[in-house]
C-alpha cells in the first residue's frame, strides 16, 4: 500500500489543536519539548541510531498534516534515514539556556515533519532535545514514545504501538445528533458564567511569550494530600483543582470559576497503546459556595468534572466559538489546570528529563500539577504570560495554593471563605505597598495656627484677591479675626455649625476663616442649589446660623447678612477659642445613593496633614515654585479647600475667581494673566472644554502647575494640555470622606492617579473585607489622618462605610470608598472605576471606564460616556460622545474592536455637540440615561453576486425576507443563533463558499463573510486605517505589498549560490563583515562599490578598512575574486563595472544611518539610492539583497502593542509613526522594493537589529562616535548612573559577524521569500551589560527614574558633566503614547535553524571584550 | 614591523616600517612608553607604515595618554592617506597631533 495516499481526516482532538494553531500560526503554542540528559555521555552516533530506529517503528513521529478539500488531513510520511544535528555546548548552563530558547521553536504545520531532534554534546554528558507538535502526540503519548526510545537505547526490543491512523480511521465521523446535544449542554452549562476581574497586563510588555517556573508542593504536604483525597474518596486531581479554584475565585472576586482542564480521553486498550493525540480540553465550571467546606468543594469538583467529561465530544474550540458570539470565549478560557501523572520509565539508564509544554500561550495562567515520580512529591509548574504576571507574583501564587491546601485539608469544617490566602507578613507587605510616608503632624496644629504662622512670616505679602477688596496675609488675618469676634458676639458657640450661602467675592474666604476662628465648623451652600436642598441641608446640619444676603424662606435658623460681620467688633480683644485638632472644620454635603444628601464631617487634622509642605509631590512643587493660584472650585466641594488651604497655609496667594471666572474660559484666562498666577486646578471635563478657547489656551502658557482631579483624567485632556502648555500636570484621587485626596501624583507619560499621600494608608479589599491577593482588584479603603468623623446624624450610614478593618494583624479605621483599583508593582494605585460603573450587559460584566477610555482615544472624540440603555426591550451598550462633528460609526466600532473584547464595544453611538454636565463639572450620566435615542438601521444592498447569494442564505436560515438583509447587517443582530450559524456554513458550502464555522462569529455580516471566504488562503489582516495617518500607499499598492509579504511563511529548506556579487557599503561595519564572510566561505567573485575619496582609489580605501578590521588586506584576492569599483548610489548607473561583467546578486549594505538628518540627505541615500539600485538589478537581472532595519517597525501606540500588533516578516505597515525621517526613508525603501517584486524583481529584505561588536573578539565599528548606543554607554560610564526603567529592560544585541553570516546564508534561500529578520530574538538584559561595565572598573548604579530625572536636571548645568549626558538625551524614542513596535520573527528563526545557523551566546567574556575594546579606543572618555 | 629610533631637535623620533597590528603593537607600545619615560617629546614617522588595525590604534591611544600625563607631546608625521582615513573615521584625528602633509 502506498502510505502517502492514505490520507485521513484529523480526529476531533486533533482538530481542536488545528483550529487553535491556525489562529496563531507563528507562535509555538503547541511545541512540546522534552530534553533528555544522559549522564553516561553516549556517543551521538549511538543516539542517532536509536532515533532512527524509533522513527522507523513509530508512526506518530512520521505523521504529517496536509490541506484537504474538506479540511486538514493527516498521513504517514514514511521513514527515510536521517542524521540528527549534533551541536557542541559548553556545559549544563548553556544547555538550559538553549532548551529554554528552543522551546519557542515553531513547527510548520503543513506537509512538514512534526517531530525533530537535536543532539547536544557537553563535557561528560550528551543531551537529546526532542520536539513534537501537539497535534500528533499528547503528554501521555510522549511519555510512551520516549520510553520506547530509552528502551531502544538500553538494547531492548519493545513492542510496537498500535497504529494511530488505523484507530483514527476506525473512530469514523462524529455523529451529528450527539454533537448537537453536546452543544446544547455547553450552552446551558456555561450560560451566565462570570469572568470576574481579570489581571491587568503591564503596558510595557506584550505578546504571548510563555514563561514558567516550578514550585514544590512538599513531601509532607503531598502525603497528606493523598491521604485526604483517599479519605474524601476523590482523586488528588480534584484536591488541586479545588485549591486552584479557591485561589481564582479570590483573585477574580467571583464565586463562579471556569477552569479549562485536559481529559485523557482514552477509552480502550488499543487507544492507550496507540501513541497519538487523544487529549481533549473541557471547561469545568465550579461554584465556590462561601460557606461550603473545602472537602465539599473537592466533591463538587469531582461531580462537575464527570459532568463536563461526559460531553467532551463537543470540542473546546466549538464551545468557545459558540460563546464568542457574546465575546466571552476568551474571558472564560484564561485559566487552565493540567494534571500530569505519566512516568517515563528510564530502563536503568542514567537519564534526566525536562519538559516544555509549548513556548507560547494564549491563555493567562496554566497550573500543571506534576506527579511524575509515582508516589513521590507533587510539583507545581506554573506557565504564565509574562505580560500579566511577574515572577514574584507567581511565587506568591504557589505559596497561596499551598496555604489553601493546608487550611482546607487541615480542618474539614472550615468554610472556603475562611481560608486565608495571605500570611500576616503578606498583609503587612500589601499595606506597606500602598501606604504613604509617615510624616509627623504637630498635634497642636490647626488650620488657624498654620495660617497665623504664615501671616507672621510674610504679613505684607498679598494673600487674597478677586472680586472685592484684596488682602495681604496680615489684613486677612485681622479681617477674619473681626469676623470671628462678631460671630461669637452673634452667639456662635465653639464646635457649632455655621452655614453660609455667599456669592464668590473675596469676602467668602474671609468668612470661612472667620467661622473657623470662632471655633465653629462651616457648612457651605451653593447659590445654585434649589431651595428644597438648601432647606434640607440647614435642617439636617442643625446649623446655628446662616450667613447670607439671599432671601431664604423657612431657613429654620437665624440668618445674618455678611457685611456687618466685617465691621470692627465691639470687643476687639475678646479671646478667641483654642481650637482643637479634632474639632470639626467643615461639613460638606455629598449626594448619596439613596438620593438624600449626607453631611460629611471633616476635622482639622486631615486638612493640616494634607497641607504640610512635604505631604505630597504637588505640595512640594507649589511650595517651591507657586506664585499664586486661581481658585475656581465651588466651595461646596472639598477641592476648594485644597485650592484655598494648600496655598494660604504655605504662604501662596489665592486669586478667588467669581462665578464668571468659574464658568467662562475668557474670564478665567483674564484672571490668570492679570494676577500672574501660575497654579490652576480644574476638573478634567471643564478643563478640556476650556482648552477649546484660544484665549484660555494662551493664558495656559504662563501656568506652570496644573491639577486636574475629581474625575478621570483622560487621554484627550492630556493631549490637549500637552499642546497648550509646558506646565507640570498633576492628578489625584479621593472622595470627600477622606479629606480632599488620598493620592496625588505628577502625570508624565502615563496617566496615573499618583501615589498615596503622607499620613494615609490604602487597602484593597474583597467583599468579605479582607486584603486581596497581590495583583488583584479590590475595593479601595482609605485610612489615616484624613478619614472623616462620619456622616452627620447618620450613624447607620457611618457604620456601613467607616469600619474597623480587622484582617489578621491589620487593625485600622478605614473608609470604604466604593471605588475599585489594583496596585501596580511600584506601589501606585490604578483606578478601575466605581462599583456602580461596572455594569452587566446580558450577564457580562463591563467596566464602563474601560470602554470610555478606549473610545476617547479615538481621534476627534472630545468626551464620551458609556452606559447601558434598554431600547425596545433589548439592552444596548450606548456611548454618547461629543466631537466637532459626528464620527463614522463603523470606523469607531472597528477601532474600538481593536482594543476591547467584542461585548464591550458599544453597539450604539450617539453624537451630541456637548455632553451634559453636573454643577460640579462632571459628566451628568443621569441626564444621558434619559436622553432620547433614535435607533435606525440603514440598509446597504449587496454589491455583487456573491453577496447576493450570501444574503439569500441568511434569509433562508433566519426565515426573513431577502430584501431585509443588508450587506452590513450582523447575522446575530438579525436574531441568528449559533445553531443557525452551523446551517449558514452548510448552505454556504453548497454555494461554493469555503467557510469555517468560527468565521461566522468573527465576520458576522454578509460582506465580511464573503470577503473572508474570498481571501481564504492568504488571510492577512487588512491594513486598517491608522489614527496616526492613513496607510502610506494606495489600496492597490497595499494589495501588492500583501502579496509580496504573505509568502514569508512555512520556510522550506534550501539554498542556492549567490553567483557574482556586487556589494554596496563595503567599507561600512556590516558591509565589510559581509565581504569577509563572502571572501572566507564562498568562491564567488565580489565587486565592491566604493567611492574614491581624498586621493584614495576605491581599492586602497577597501584595503585600509579590511586591514583595520581583519589585519589582512586580502591583497591576493584583489584582481581575482575581489574587485573594488568606483560607484555612487546617486548616479543612475550606480557602479562602473568592467565590460562583460555579469552581476547575479546585489547586496545593498549602504545606508545613511543617522537618525536625525539635515535636509533631505537621508532620503537621497536611502530612497533615491534604492531606486537606482533597483534599476541596476532590473537591468542586470540581478537579485537584490537589501539590508534594512527592524526600526522600520518604528513606534506604535502602546495599546496597539497590547493587542498584539507587531512587526513580522509578513508585515511592513503596522500603523507605525513615521515622523522620523530615517524611519520613513527605510520604510519607503522597503515599500519600493516589495512593490517592484510584482514586476519581477527578485529581492529579499534583511531587517537587522542592534549591530554590535563581533563575536570573535568584540571589535566594534570604526566610526563608533556616530553610534547612539555607544554614546549611551559612554553616558552611563561617565555618570555612573542608569535609570531603573532602562536597567530593567532588555536590548537586542546582534554581533555583526553573526549577522553577516546569517545574511549571506539566507540570501540564497528560495526566491519567493522576501523578508527576513536577522537578529537574535533572545534579548540581552541591560543589567548584564551594566554588571560588565562595573566589572571593568566603572561602577554603575541603577537609580529610580524620578531620582534620575532630578539628577539630569542638575547635571545639565554642571560643567563636570559636559558632554556626558548626550547619550541619554539623543536616544530616539517614540514620545508619549508610543512604544517601540514589538517584533515577531518566527519565520526567520525557523529559517535560520533549518539552514543550520545558530546565534552565538552573548557571554560575559564576549561582553567584557566588547566593552574593553570600546574603552581602550577611548569611547568612554 | 621595524622601529628605528633617532633624535631630532631634542625629540625622540620613532620611524615605523610595516604594519601596526595585533602582532606588532605590543612591541611598539613598549618601545613608545619606554621613550616617553625619558621625558622627551616623541615624533612618530609614519612614512613607511602601510596599515594600522584597531589594535594599532589602541597602542597609539595608550601613548597619547602617557605623553599627556607627562606634559610632553607626541606628533605623527607623514601619515599616508589610507591611515589618515582610518584616523578620520575613528575620530583619532581629533585626539592625536598629526602634522599636515
Amino acid at each position: 500500500m502506498d502510505i502517502h495516499h492514505n490520507r485521513i481526516p484529523l480526529t476531533r482532538p486533533q482538530h481542536q489543536i488545528w483550529l487553535a494553531s491556525e489562529s496563531c500560526p507563528d507562535k509555538a503554542l503547541y511545541t512540546e519539548s522534552v530534553l533528555l540528559t544522559f549522564d553516561n555521555a553516549p556517543a551521538p552516533a549511538q543516539l542517532d541510531r536509536a532515533l532512527n530506529r524509533l522513527v522507523q517503528t513509530t508512526e506518530t513521529l512520521r505523521l504529517r498534516v496536509t490541506r484537504g478539500k474538506d479540511g486538514p488531513l493527516q498521513y504517514d510520511a514514511g521513514y527515510t534515514p536521517f542524521a540528527c544535528r549534533v551541536i557542541p555546548l559548553s556545559g549544563e548552563e548553556e544547555l538550559t539556556a538553549v532548551f529554554n530558547e528552543q522551546s519557542r521553536y515553531c513547527f510548520d504545520l503543513y506537509d512538514s515533519a512534526l517531530f525533530n531532534a537535536v543532539i547536544y554534546t557537553l563535557p561528560g554528558k550528551t543531551a537529546l532535545l526532542l520536539r513534537v507538535h501537539h497535534i500528533v502526540a499528547d503528554s501521555y503519548a510522549m511519555a510512551a514514545v520516549y520510553s520506547r526510545l530509552l528502551a531502544i537505547c538500553a538494547g531492548e526490543d519493545p513492542q510496537p504501538f498500535v497504529s494511530f491512523l488505523s484507530r483514527a480511521a476506525a473512530a469514523g465521523a462524529d455523529v451529528e445528533e450527539e454533537r448537537l446535544a453536546d452543544r446544547g449542554f455547553w450552552q446551558d452549562y456555561l450560560s451566565g458564567a462570570e469572568t470576574g476581574r481579570l489581571p491587568h497586563p503591564t503596558p510595557d510588555q506584550s505578546g504571548h511569550r510563555l514563561v514558567w517556573s516550578s514550585h514544590t508542593v512538599g513531601k509532607e504536604r503531598s502525603d497528606r494530600l493523598r491521604a485526604f483525597a483517599a479519605q474524601q474518596n476523590v482523586t488528588p486531581y480534584c484536591v488541586f483543582f479545588a485549591a486552584y479554584a479557591v485561589y481564582l475565585s479570590r483573585m477574580l472576586g467571583t464565586e463562579d470559576v471556569v477552569i479549562i482542564t485536559p481529559r485523557l480521553n482514552r477509552g480502550t486498550d488499543e487507544d492507550r497503546n496507540a501513541a497519538g493525540m487523544y487529549t481533549l480540553a473541557v471547561p469545568v465550571r465550579l461554584h465556590i459556595a462561601p460557606d461550603a467546606s473545602f472537602a465539599a468543594l473537592c466533591q463538587e469538583v469531582q461531580a462537575q468534572n464527570r459532568l463536563a467529561a461526559a460531553h467532551k465530544g463537543y470540542g473546546l474550540s466549538e464551545i468557545m466559538g459558540d460563546l464568542s458570539r457574546t465575546g466571552m470565549a476568551g474571558a472564560l478560557s484564561h485559566f487552565t489546570l493540567s494534571y500530569q501523572n505519566f512516568t517515563l520509565p528510564l530502563h536503568g539508564l542514567p537519564v534526566r528529563c525536562a519538559m516544555h509544554f509549548g513556548g507560547a500561550m494564549t491563555n493567562l495562567l496554566t497550573l500543571h500539577v506534576l506527579d511524575w515520580s509515582g508516589m513521590g512529591d507533587y510539583q507545581f509548574r506554573l506557565d504564565y504570560r509574562a505580560s500579566y504576571y511577574t515572577p514574584h507574583e507567581i511565587t506568591q501564587i504557589a505559596q497561596m495554593l499551598r496555604a489553601i491546601l493546608d487550611q482546607g485539608m487541615g480542618d474539614c469544617t472550615l468554610p472556603c471563605r475562611s481560608i486565608e490566602l495571605l500570611t500576616d507578613e503578606d498583609k503587612f507587605c500589601q499595606r506597606a505597598l500602598l501606604s504613604g510616608p509617615v510624616l509627623p503632624v504637630d498635634p497642636n496644629d490647626t488650620i488657624i495656627t498654620r495660617f497665623r504662622a504664615q501671616a507672621a512670616l510674610h504679613p505684607d505679602r498679598r494673600a487674597l484677591s478677586g472680586k472685592g477688596p484684596s488682602y495681604t496675609f496680615r489684613e486677612l488675618d485681622e479681617a477674619s479675626d473681626r469676623v470671628a469676634r462678631n460671630l461669637i458676639a452673634a452667639g456662635v458657640q465653639p464646635q457649632s455649625y455655621v452655614a453660609f450661602l455667599l456669592p464668590r467675592t473675596t469676602a467668602l474666604p474671609v468668612m470661612l476663616l472667620g467661622i473657623l476662628k470662632a471655633g465653629a465648623a462651616y457648612v457651605p451652600i451653593d447659590c445654585s442649589y434649589p431651595e428644597e436642598r438648601i432647606r434640607f441641608i440647614l435642617s439636617d446640619s442643625k446649623a446655628g446660623l446662616l450667613v447670607t444676603e439671599a432671601d431664604i424662606t423657612g431657613a429654620g435658623c437665624p440668618v445674618i447678612a455678611p457685611s456687618p460681620l466685617f465691621d470692627p467688633p465691639q470687643q476687639p480683644d475678646a479671646p478667641l477659642p483654642a481650637v482643637g485638632q479634632d474639632w470639626l472644620c467643615y461639613i460638606i454635603y455629598t449626594s448619596g445613593t439613596t438620593g438624600k444628601p449626607k453631611g460629611v464631617m471633616i476635622e482639622h487634622r486631615g486638612i493640616v496633614n494634607f497641607m504640610q509642605p512635604d505631604n505630597n509631590e504637588f505640595n512640594r512643587d507649589i511650595c517651591a515654585n507657586g506664585k499664586g493660584i486661581v481658585a475656581v472650585g465651588s466651595v461646596c466641594f472639598d477641592i476648594s479647600m485644597f485650592e484655598l488651604f494648600s496655598t494660604l497655609l504655605n504662604g501662596i496667594p489665592v486669586v478667588f475667581a467669581d462665578e464668571e471666572g468659574m464658568n467662562n474660559p475668557d474670564a478665567l484666562a483674564q484672571y490668570i494673566t492679570e494676577n500672574g498666577a501660575n497654579i490652576l486646578h480644574c476638573t478634567p471635563s471643564r478643563l478640556l472644554a476650556y482648552l477649546e478657547e484660544p484665549s484660555f489656551r494662551e493664558a495656559m502658557r504662563s501656568v506652570d502647575i496644573v491639577l486636574a482631579a475629581g474625575e478621570a483624567f483622560t487621554q484627550p485632556l492630556l493631549d490637549a494640555l500637552h499642546r497648550a502648555t509646558p506646565a507640570r500636570l498633576y492628578n489625584g484621587y479621593g472622595p470627600t470622606e477622606i479629606t480632599i485626596g488620598a493620592t496625588v501624583g505628577r502625570i508624565r507619560e502615563r496617566i496615573t492617579i499618583g501615589s498615596t499621600i503622607a499620613g494615609a494608608r490604602i487597602y484593597l479589599l474583597d467583599k468579605d473585607r479582607r486584603i486581596v491577593p497581590p495583583g488583584a482588584t479590590g475595593e479601595i479603603a482609605v485610612a489615616g489622618y484624613g478619614v472623616a468623623r462620619g456622616y452627620l446624624g447618620r450613624p447607620d450610614l457611618t457604620a456601613e462605610r467607616f469600619i474597623e478593618l480587622r484582617d489578621g494583624p491589620i487593625n485600622d479605621r478605614v473608609y470604604l470608598t466604593g471605588d475599585y483599583g489594583y496596585a501596580l508593582p511600584n506601589g501606585s494605585l490604578a483606578y478601575c472605576g466605581r462599583n456602580d460603573e461596572q455594569v452587566k450587559l446580558r450577564g457580562l460584566r463591563i467596566e464602563l471606564k474601560e470602554v470610555e477610555r478606549c473610545i476617547e482615544s479615538f481621534p476627534y472624540i472630545r468626551q464620551c460616556a458609556a452606559l447601558v440603555r434598554t431600547i425596545d426591550g433589548r439592552e444596548h451598550l450606548c456611548c454618547f460622545y461629543s466631537a466637532a462633528e459626528p464620527c463614522d460609526v463603523d470606523e469607531l466600532k472597528q477601532y474600538a474592536g481593536g482594543f476591547l473584547t467584542r461585548y464591550m464595544v458599544p453597539d450604539l453611538f450617539v453624537y451630541l455637540p456637548d455632553l451634559p454636565h453636573t454643577s460640579n463639572g462632571k459628566i451628568d450620566k443621569r441626564a444621558l440615561a434619559n436622553q432620547a435615542i433614535h435607533v435606525e438601521r440603514t440598509y446597504i444592498p449587496p454589491r455583487n453576486a456573491r453577496e447576493r447569494t450570501m444574503c439569500r442564505i441568511f434569509s433562508q436560515v433566519l426565515n426573513l425576507p431577502e430584501e431585509e438583509i443588508g450587506a452590513t447587517d450582523s447575522f446575530f443582530d438579525l436574531g441568528g443563533t449559533s445553531l443557525q450559524a452551523a446551517q449558514i456554513v452548510l448552505l454556504a458550502k453548497h454555494e461554493g463558499f469555503e467557510l469555517e464555522y468560527g468565521r461566522v462569529f468573527d465576520h458576522p455580516t454578509v460582506r465580511d463573510l464573503v470577503q473572508c471566504c474570498d481571501l481564504d488562503g492568504g488571510d492577512l489582516p487588512e491594513p486598517v486605517l491608522s489614527k496616526a495617518g492613513s496607510l502610506p500607499c494606495t489600496q492597490q499598492e497595499a494589495a501588492l505589498l500583501r502579496d509580496a509579504l504573505c509568502r514569508n511563511r512555512n520556510y522550506r529548506k534550501g539554498l542556492h549560490p549567490l553567483g557574482t556579487v556586487l556589494l554596496t557599503g563595503a567599507t561600512g561595519f556590516l558591509g565589510i563583515h559581509v565581504l569577509y564572510e563572502l571572501l572566507t566561505t564562498g568562491y564567488n567573485k565580489i565587486y565592491c562599490m566604493v567611492r574614491p575619496k581624498n586621493n584614495l582609489t576605491p581599492e586602497k580605501r577597501l584595503k585600509g578598512s579590511l586591514f583595520y578590521y581583519f589585519e589582512n588586506n586580502f591583497a591576493e584576492a584583489f584582481g581575482h575574486r575581489l574587485f573594488a569599483v568606483d560607484g555612487d548610489l546617486m548616479r543612475e548607473n550606480i557602479a562602473s563595472l568592467p565590460d562583460g561583467v555579469k552581476i547575479d546578486t546585489v547586496i545593498h549594505c549602504a545606508a545613511d544611518v543617522s537618525h536625525f538628518g539635515v535636509g533631505n540627505r537621508i532620503r537621497q541615500t536611502n530612497v533615491d539610492g534604492v531606486r537606482n539600485v533597483i534599476a541596476f538589478c532590473k537591468q542586470h537581472d540581478a537579485a537584490l539583497i537589501h539590508i534594512s532595519t527592524l526600526s522600520v517597525g518604528g513606534f506604535i501606540e502602546r495599546e496597539m502593542a497590547e493587542i498584539g500588533v507587531s512587526l513580522s516578516e509578513q508585515r511592513l505597515w503596522v500603523r507605525q509613526d513615521l515622523s522620523n525621517d530615517y524611519l520613513e526613508s527605510k520604510f519607503t525603501a522597503e515599500k519600493l522594493i516589495l512593490l517592484e517584486t510584482a514586476n519581477g524583481l527578485r529581492a529579499k529584505i534583511m531587517r537587522v537589529g542592534n549591530l554590535q561588536g563581533r563575536i570573535t573578539d568584540g571589535e566594534f565599528q570604526m566610526n563608533r562616535a556616530t553610534n547612539g548606543f555607544t554614546k549611551l554607554l559612554q553616558s552611563i560610564v561617565r555618570t555612573g548612573l542608569c535609570p531603573q526603567s532602562m536597567a530593567c529592560s532588555w536590548i537586542n544585541f546582534s554581533p555583526v559577524d553573526a549577522v553577516a553570516r546569517a545574511i549571506c546564508r539566507l540570501a540564497g534561500s528560495a526566491e519567493e521569500y522576501t523578508v527576513f529578520h536577522i537578529f537574535d530574538s533572545n534579548d540581552l538584559p541591560v543589567s548584564k551589560l551594566l554588571t560588565r561595565i562595573s566589572a571593568l572598573g566603572y561602577p554603575v548604579r541603577a537609580v529610580d527614574d524620578r531620582e534620575f530625572d532630578e539628577f539630569m536636571l542638575h547635571a545639565a548645568e554642571d560643567p563636570a558633566f559636559n558632554g556626558a549626558l548626550d547619550g541619554f538625551l539623543t536616544r530616539v524614542t517614540g514620545g508619549r503614547h508610543l512604544i517601540e513596535t514589538p517584533c515577531e520573527s518566527g519565520f526567520s528563526i525557523r529559517a535560520l535553524e533549518q539552514e543550520g545557523f545558530l546565534w552565538p551566546e552573548i557571554s560575559d567574556e564576549y561582553l567584557s571584550a566588547y566593552l574593553t575594546g570600546l574603552d581602550t579606543l577611548g569611547a568612554f572618555q | 614591523m621595524n622601529i628605528s629610533k633617532s633624535t631630532e631637535n631634542g625629540q625622540t623620533v620613532l620611524k615605523l616600517n610595516g604594519r601596526l597590528d595585533t602582532t606588532t603593537a605590543p612591541d611598539f607600545q613598549d618601545t613608545l612608553l619606554g621613550e616617553i619615560k625619558t621625558g622627551k617629546s616623541i615624533l612618530l614617522d609614519f612614512s613607511e607604515l602601510a596599515y594600522v588595525s584597531s589594535a594599532g590604534l589602541r597602542s597609539l591611544l595608550t601613548g597619547q595618554k602617557a605623553v599627556a600625563a607627562g606634559g610632553q607631546t607626541m606628533t605623527l608625521r607623514h601619515v599616508s592617506d589610507e591611515i589618515m582615513e582610518v584616523f578620520d573615521m575613528t575620530g583619532f584625528s581629533d585626539i592625536l597631533t598629526i602634522e599636515s602633509a
